[in-house]
């Protein structure tokens, strides 16, 4: 066994909800997203981002604008969508069940 | 005097000597290798192209010539592909299948001005390795001896 990699399996699983619940607050740049999820530890470089608001966003959770941009190339702002809202709602509850479900095994 | 190599970023021009190049191209090559035949994988290999831009674009303006540590600070920021958490398996099969062979400007790949995508999508290998050809051929067409600013 692998820390290593069971502690990158377990971030894996969470990345996508962590993304959508970041995206539930306000329209965001990629890297207002990789700020966030640096801070929390749950992503550590921005390459891993980047596939999955592709994914995401083909999926139809979310959409994107364009904006100009001082710094460079213009930049895409990501926001939910509302199936992804919807999405969101499921995932949030799946987690708090998840939670609990641990929980319970933990103090057992 | 050094030689530098003018490149193209989501289509802001850069100077960047060649040791620079180098490690930009081998890395963007590897990108490219775990994007490529991916479900939306070419959206992902632009989306990281922007952003290459705009880290370059943040560390030196416009007008510095890129050197080997702003590409290396820029990969440290996005990571090599085997540091990027999440594995994508979903293998795009209609690269392998589907495609008609026909030549075309692809609208949807702004390397280069969309042509090199084309000729890529023709020959079914992808953007960067042409882009990358591309900007070799120029080098040899007219090169380009900068000196460091």
């Amino acid at each position: 066994m692998d820390l290593e990699n069971t502690k990158a399996q377990m971030r894996k699983g969470i990345l996508e909800y962590c993304i959508l619940s970041v995206l539930s607050r306000n329209s965001c740049y990629a890297s207002d997203i990789i700020k966030v999820l640096k801070e929390a530890e749950v992503i550590v470089v921005e390459g891993t981002l980047y596939p999955l608001l592709t994914r995401q966003k083909n999926a139809g959770l979310l959409s994107y604008r364009w904006e100009e941009s001082q710094q460079g190339p213009p930049r895409k702002y990501y926001e939910l969508t509302e199936d992804g809202r919807t999405y969101l709602t499921d995932l949030d509850k799946s987690w708090q069940e998840l939670v609990e479900s641990v929980n319970l095994i933990r103090t057992r | 005097m050094d030689k530098t190599i003018n490149i193209n970023l989501a289509g802001t021009l850069f100077q960047i000597d060649e040791e620079a190049y180098r490690i930009l191209r081998d890395w963007l090559q590897a990108i490219n290798n775990r994007f490529r035949n991916v479900h939306g994988g070419l959206e992902t290999i632009e989306d990281i192209e922007s952003r290459i831009a705009e880290i370059f674009q943040s560390q030196k303006g416009l007008a510095g010539v890129i050197t080997k540590e702003n590409v290396e600070a820029m990969i440290s920021i996005i990571g090599k592909p085997e540091d990027f958490d999440h594995t994508e398996s979903e293998v795009d099969s209609s690269i392998y299948t589907t495609q008609r062979k026909r030549m075309y400007r692809n609208p949807d790949d702004s390397v280069i001005s969309g042509v090199c995508g084309g000729i890529g999508a023709y020959l079914n290998t992808d953007p960067v390795l042409f882009w990358i050809l591309k900007e070799d051929g120029l080098s040899y067409i007219e090169p380009h001896h900068g000196t460091r600013q």
